[in-house]
Formats: structure tokens, C-alpha cells, sequence
């Protein structure tokens, strides 16, 4: 600028300080969720987690539900009607059945352990390896319909006489109406398996201690568990990759997600032959897949009411949790004699997270403790997803 | 030497004489307790011109973070860092600039800042075209550059008032602004104009197809007997794909039951910056000057972030601004203080808004990070002579409280070195 120029420093730097200050404002962080938070059921699930995903077809309502837990725990939804959903799945045992592997209503056993069914709404896959069942509306005709293992065993052939089983209750005309009510005769078995997968999918918990800990309830947790917590989400046992998320389980979805993740995993329990191999009945996603080195992967399944769930893995083969510990802190399993003799430490397939590690005794107390502190127990005794039909005339 | 304020002295007859002693006076140590946009030539000296400097503190706060440092609201990157406690080295620095009489200039700069490790800044090579006329300079340089579209982004903690950089310029520029790419520029009179075109190795770009910078910038830098200008500004658009906070390293700790961690958040979008710098220099007295500076950014940014399982779309409205009044007296002593602000706007929507907001970095409750400081410089040791070599030695004392992810105030202590020799080269 040349001489003749009129700036006035001083006037300028005050006009720009007061100039600045005026324009203060606020920051903010707005969210639109794109609706992802509606539903018609009262879902009681902490703010920060979100909601399980809900099939356009069969969105959940409490009518729905109740339905539901009626064919749930009703005997007479089988073949023989001897068997509901409801003899593998008990509350109190965080819905399993506390055997190795399950049992049909025709006594063929299962091949694999019968799984909670707490928070399976958030399950990115069903069952224990399938990456392909992706609904509980996919998943429940199996147990219904399926012939290999027969579990319900509903057939063909009885099909009509199970349903006029139930045209025969009193109570169910009034609670398909209310879950159907667009329909002129609801009970079928479109609606059946839409009912049950209405009431497994609202079976979820967060009110255990740990959730109340975490939600600044210092007391909830022991020392010893939350000794253990700090094990658990350590680096050096490595529990919470496949294990982690607030459902304690990495095959997790909801309905925040866009893209579904179906991760699965082989822990090391066989490696017959030396080459990674399984039990010709228990061999993972292999089975669906074809592909080899999908050789006994399998989903991790929530940690939540864990300690209610014995006998744990796949085949039910460890009868209690410092067995699973002790397990995974070996780095698999080795065996040394038998049918199925191989190390499964070494098998080619194994998740690179099953790398083993040291544990002091009461560091396995302590890690137990907050598997313990998983339970909710609030949940499993609640009224609302109890058998109704034990104050049945 | 011929430093570059030399050139625009005042060439009127009036207080010629006090104003060309008080102003080659302030001319030198301008170049160390003045910003740099009192500097704006940018040409290079025929020769070979070697500078070094030196910055180290000590100081009581803040205390080491377990995590990178989050500035609640905005995605972060680069080399933004919080200094931490205790001893620590701010800059070191190595850099030798040439301009043989055919107009071929180079540069490389090896530097460290707040870390052990040595890099290679700069490296470049060009032309710088004769003067003439109106025509100051004009140059066009390819290589690894500091960025020249803001006069403060990239000044090393030797010569900058404080020893920390801006909470601007580390949310904005992951701490300072160094790439590689072509840059274009000339000062016409009382006029700088210029372009870079960056590949996208720095915050908050990412390099490779989908990736870039580019920036343009003007400054006018008029001047009367008594007080020089500076005002001017940048707009630069950046494009990053698949960018991730690179200062997250794969070592992590968890601590509570999410497994989406800040490191696996991937944001694919651009950023529009529309800068705003502006200064006055001028004389209060013979032997005290007054400064002020401030620098105002608005942004906007607009892509989508995602992790392995959630996807949500991110509009952001930045607004970030700092003021720097300062004295200058005795020739060797400062006084500056320094306020800084930034207004943090977000919306995220769809479904992975809720899953994605936090680990992130992007929730805020409604505070805008701020911070502000007080700095004093003294240099005992002042060399000035005749011959190209000069050094300064000087200790800073500065007061800093921030309120940006972190809650703190702090003092520190710090030691300040620089010196530069210009040989002939035949």
C-alpha cells in the first residue's frame, strides 16, 4: 500500500477481534438414524445398544410374542407331542438344556449342543454353522420340519392333526387373532413359525452385572471379576475378538449395520489325522460351504448367562468353564488316543486369535467370576417368557 | 544476507533514517518473534543459504495419553499431536535452499518434530525466474514442499510464538501441512498469488486415485512507513478415499466391550477450506511494536464413514479462528497472546450414525474446543552482522490452557536456537 493510505492498525485489530467474537457459536453433533429406532415392541434395551433387526414380513409385537411363548412351550407342536421348542430350551438354563447334545421328540440325538437363545435376534447367522440361515423364520422349520435329526418331527403326515391340536386349545384362537388380525384364520403354520420367531427374537438381555458396571454401577462386579474383565479384554487371552461387542459375540448384527459380517472359527478342538480334520458329523461350515478350509469353523455364540449353559462348544465336550479356559489357554486340544486322536493345537485351520497363554490359578478364578457376572439372572426369571402353561387347567 | 524484509523498506525521504534503523532492526527479529506473514516473498537467495533452528520445552502439563488426541468433533489425522510433560523436543531442523544465476533452484529440509525420529521434509527442485519490474519473483517448484497457502501453517516451533501448534491447524491439517506436488507461484508488488497441486500423502487427503489436494492463495502485503499488512486467504479442496486415523496404530487396549475401535473407521469424501489470514505490523514507539494476526477457516466436508459392518453419511460445517496480538520491545523481547477457537458441526445419518459417531471422534456435547496461551520470548544472544552467517539464542516461557478433548493449562519453558549462513556459489 502506498503512503497516502489511511489504515489504522489499531481501529482494525479491535474491529476484528470484536468481529470474531460475535460470530461465536456452538458446536453440535446431530444424528438421524434413519428410523432405525422404531418398532412396536417394547424392546427395555439400554440406549447404547441398538436395536436387533426386525423382518418387514414379521415385524415384532407384544401380541406376536405372546403367541409365541405359548408354541414355544407347547408339547402338542410336535409329531409325537411329547417335545416343544421349549424341552431343549429352558429359561433357567439361559434357554439350553444342560446335555452334551440335544434330543428329539423320537430320542435321535443331535449332533451338536443346543445353543441359548438369548439375544439370537442379534445373531448374524443361526445355529452353530450355517452361514447361509440368516433369519429365525429360516431357522425354526428346521427344528419343526426337519428329518435329520428329527427334533419336532413334523411331518407330512401329521401335519394336520398338529394343527387341529392347537385349532383344539381355547387360548390360541384369541392369541393368533391378536398377532394376525388382518387374517381371517391365522393359524397355520406360516404363522406358527413366524410366532415363534417372534418370541425367540425378543428374548435379549442386558441386565446382568456386568451390564450394570459398565453402566457405573461400581459395585456390581467383584473385585475378582472385574479383575477378571481386565483379562478378558486383554491382548494377551485375546477373548474379546471373537467374543466381544456388547453381545460377546463378533457374529453379531443389528440394525445399525449395513454390511453383515458371518465370521466363524476353528478353535483347535480336533485335528484328526494330523491334516485338520473334524468328526465326519461335526465338521463346521465345511458342510454348507464344500470348502476345505472351512474344516471346523464354527459361530462364537454370546457369552451373556454363559455360566448357565454347560456343557459348552459344538459337541458339548467340555462340562464346565475352567475346562474351556484351561482349553484355550492351551491353544487347542490334544488327543491322544482314540477315533479322533490329533492335536488340535496345531491344526491347520485354527483362528490365529487360539495362540494360548499362561493363567495363574486365581487369575482363572477371577476370569471364571466375570464369566459368572455375564448372567442375567433378572431376565431369565422374569414372568414373560415363562411356559404359560403351567397354571394351564 | 539479504533478507527478504529488506525489500519492503520504505523508500520515501520521510523518517527515512529512524525508519530504516527500526525497521532493519525489526526486519531481524521479526524473523523470530514475528509471524511469518511479515515474510512473504518466498524467493530464493542466489546461492546456497543454509538455516537450522532448534526448539525444546519443558513443561507440567498435559500428561501422556493413553489414546491419540481427539478433538471432540472433528475427523482427525496427520501428525496432530498434544505435547506432552517433561522434556521435550519441539523442531529441529535442517534446511539448505540454492538458486544458481540460471534461475534453478533447490531445496531439502531435514527435520524432527515432537518425536525421536528424523525425516526428510522437503525436498524439491524448480525455477525461479529473474525479477523485473513489478515482478518480485515467480517461481514453480515440484517435489515434497511445506505448503505455503497459509503463512503460519508450517512454521517450525523455533520461530513460532508458541511451542504447540494450533488446534486449527492440527484438526484442520493433522498439525502442518507437507506433500508432495507442484506449486506455482510470483509476487507481483504488494501482491503474492499462487497454486499447489498435491498427491494426497498429508491430512486430510489420502494419495492414489480418489485422492489430492489442491489449493490457491493471495495475499496482499502493502506497507507504510510505520506498519505492514498482510491480508489474503486460501480455499483448498482435498478428496480422501478410505482414509483411517493413522495415528491409531494396530497395539490397542481394549477396555470395554465395542469392538469398533476409532482405527477401523474408513471416511470417503472431500473437504472445501475457504482460509482467511490477516495481519497488521506496526510501530508504536522507536523501539516497540504492536502486532496482530488472526486466521479464520470455514470448511465443509461431505462423504460417508463405515467400518467393517456400518455405514453412515457425514456433513460437517467447520469453522475454526485464532487472534494473536503481540508486543515487541527492545528489539529482543515478546510478548504474545494467543486465542484460538473452533465451532464443530456434524450430521450423520443412517443406520451406522449411532454405531459410528463415537469411535469416530465425532461426538461433541455442545462445547467448542478453545484453547489459549501466553508467550514470552527473550534472546539474549543476537548476532547480527555484515556477513551472510547470523545465529539467535533465546528461552520462551508460556502459559497454554486447552479445552479441546483434553482439559489442561500448563507452563513451559523452552530453549530456542537458529542460525543461517548464504555462501556464494560460482
Amino acid at each position: 500500500m502506498k503512503s497516502g493510505h489511511r489504515l489504522q492498525p489499531g481501529f482494525w485489530a479491535g474491529f476484528c477481534i470484536f468481529g470474531l467474537a460475535a460470530c461465536s457459536d456452538l458446536s453440535q453433533t446431530t444424528l438421524d438414524s434413519d428410523g432405525k429406532i422404531a418398532s412396536l415392541f417394547a424392546w427395555n434395551i439400554p440406549d447404547d445398544v441398538p436395536l436387533p433387526v426386525e423382518p418387514e414380513s414379521n415385524p415384532l409385537t407384544q401380541a406376536g410374542f405372546e403367541l409365541g411363548r405359548h408354541l414355544f412351550y407347547d408339547a402338542r407342536l410336535s409329531g409325537n407331542g411329547t417335545q416343544s421348542c421349549g424341552s431343549c430350551h429352558l429359561p433357567e438354563k439361559a434357554f439350553t438344556d444342560g446335555l452334551p447334545v440335544g434330543i428329539g421328540s423320537t430320542g435321535e440325538l443331535h449332533p451338536r449342543n443346543s445353543q441359548s437363545l438369548i439375544n439370537t435376534a442379534y445373531n448374524a447367522t443361526l445355529t452353530w454353522a450355517n452361514p447361509s440361515l440368516r433369519s429365525l423364520e429360516q431357522q425354526i422349520v428346521i427344528p419343526l420340519f426337519g428329518e435329520s435329526p428329527i427334533e419336532q418331527g413334523i411331518t407330512d403326515g401329521n401335519r394336520d392333526e398338529i394343527l387341529q391340536r392347537l385349532r383344539d386349545e381355547p387360548r390360541y384362537e384369541a392369541l393368533f387373532a391378536d398377532a394376525f388380525p388382518d387374517e381371517g384364520d391365522p393359524l397355520n403354520y406360516d404363522n406358527i413359525v413366524k410366532g415363534l420367531a417372534s418370541f425367540v427374537r425378543g428374548l435379549v438381555s442386558f441386565s446382568s452385572a456386568f451390564d450394570r458396571f459398565e453402566r457405573g454401577e461400581t459395585s456390581a462386579l467383584s473385585a475378582s471379576a472385574q479383575r477378571g474383565r481386565a483379562l478378558f479384554f486383554s491382548e494377551t487371552l485375546e477373548c474379546f475378538h471373537c467374543h466381544g461387542g456388547y453381545n460377546f459375540s463378533d457374529s453379531t448384527t443389528d440394525r445399525s449395520q449395513t454390511f453383515i459380517e458371518r465370521p466363524f472359527h476353528n478353535t483347535g478342538l480336533f485335528n484328526i489325522g494330523g491334516v485338520g480334520d473334524f468328526p465326519a458329523d461335526n465338521r463346521g461350515i465345511l458342510e454348507i460351504t464344500g470348502d476345505p478350509s472351512d474344516m471346523g469353523k464354527f459361530r462364537a455364540p454370546t457369552l451373556r448367562n454363559i455360566a448357565l449353559t454347560a456343557p459348552y462348544m459344538h459337541d458339548g465336550s467340555f462340562a464346565s468353564l475352567p475346562e474351556v479356559i484351561r482349553f484355550y489357554a492351551a491353544g487347542g486340544r490334544n488327543i491322544t488316543e482314540g477315533p479322533h486322536a490329533g492335536d488340535g493345537r496345531s491344526n491347520p485351520f485354527k483362528d490365529g486369535f487360539v495362540t494360548g497363554f499362561e493363567l495363574e490359578p486365581s487369575q482363572e478364578q477371577d476370569l471364571v467370576a466375570f464369566l459368572e457376572s455375564l448372567t442375567d439372572t433378572e431376565f431369565l426369571s422374569s414372568s414373560h417368557i415363562q411356559n404359560p402353561w403351567t397354571d394351564a387347567p | 544476507m539479504k533478507h527478504p524484509m529488506k525489500r519492503s523498506l520504505p523508500t520515501q525521504p520521510a523518517r527515512r533514517t529512524l525508519t530504516y534503523s527500526t525497521l532493519t532492526l525489526s526486519a531481524f527479529i521479526y524473523s523470530s518473534l514475528a509471524p511469518a506473514h511479515t515474510t512473504g516473498s518466498h524467493a530464493i537467495s542466489e546461492g546456497l543459504t543454509l538455516s537450522a533452528g532448534l526448539a525444546t520445552t519443558v513443561r507440567s502439563g498435559p500428561d501422556p495419553l493413553d489414546t491419540p488426541w481427539q478433538i471432540p468433533g472433528k475427523l482427525m489425522g496427520g501428525e496432530a499431536n498434544l505435547p506432552e510433560s517433561g522434556f521435550t523436543l519441539d523442531d529441529a531442523h535442517l534446511e539448505a535452499t540454492f538458486r544458481h544465476r540460471s534461475g534453478v533452484v533447490a531445496g531439502a529440509e531435514l527435520s524432527s518434530h515432537h518425536d525421536s525420529s528424523v525425516t526428510f521434509e522437503q525436498a524439491w527442485a524448480g525455477f525461479q525466474a529473474p525479477e523485473g519490474g513489478m515482478l518480485r519473483s515467480a517461481s514453480l517448484m515440484a517435489g515434497q514442499m511445506n505448503a505455503a497457502f497459509s503463512p503460519e501453517i508450517n512454521l517450525h516451533a523455533s520461530r513460532s510464538a508458541f511451542s504447540t501448534p494450533r488446534l486449527m491447524d492440527s484438526s484442520f491439517y493433522g498439525g502442518h501441512f507437507n506433500d508432495t506436488g507442484v506449486k506455482g507461484q510470483m509476487v507481483l508488488s504488494d501482491w503474492q498469488l499462487g497454486a499447489e497441486l498435491w498427491q494426497g500423502d498429508t491430512f486430510p487427503a489420502t494419495p492414489g486415485q480418489g485422492g489430492g489436494s489442491q489449493d490457491v492463495f493471495a495475499y496482499w502485503r502493502p506497507s507504510t512507513s510505520s506498519a505492514q499488512w498482510v491480508i489474503g486467504g486460501w480455499l483448498l479442496h482435498s478428496r480422501a478415499d478410505q482414509r483411517i486415523d493413522e495415528r491409531l496404530t494396530s497395539g490397542h487396549s481394549h477396555g470395554t466391550v465395542s469392538v469398533t475401535t476409532a482405527d477401523t473407521v474408513r471416511y470417503d469424501g472431500g473437504e472445501q477450506h475457504l482460509g482467511v489470514h490477516a495481519g497488521v505490523t506496526f510501530d508504536i514507539s522507536a523501539t516497540v511494536s504492536a502486532q496482530f494476526v488472526a486466521e479464520w477457516i470455514e470448511a465443509h466436508a461431505k462423504g460417508t464413514l463405515k467400518d467393517t459392518t456400518h455405514l453412515a453419511e457425514l456433513e460437517g460445517d467447520y469453522r475454526g479462528y485464532w487472534i494473536q496480538p503481540s508486543l515487541i520491545w527492545s528489539g529482543n523481547q515478546s510478548l504474545v497472546f494467543r486465542y484460538e477457537r473452533l465451532i464443530l458441526k456434524n450430521r450423520l445419518s443412517g443406520a451406522g450414525a449411532t454405531a459410528l459417531v463415537d469411535p469416530a471422534g465425532l461426538g461433541n456435547p455442545g462445547e467448542d474446543p478453545e484453547s489459549m496461551g501466553i508467550s514470552y520470548r527473550f534472546y539474549p544472544i543476537l548476532s547480527q552482522s555484515d556477513s551472510a552467517f547470523w545465529h539467535q539464542l533465546g528461552i520462551r516461557l508460556e502459559w497454554t490452557r486447552v479445552d479441546a478433548g483434553i482439559e489442561d493449562d500448563y507452563v513451559g519453558i523452552g530453549l530456542l536456537f537458529r542460525a543461517q549462513d548464504s555462501f556464494a556459489v560460482n
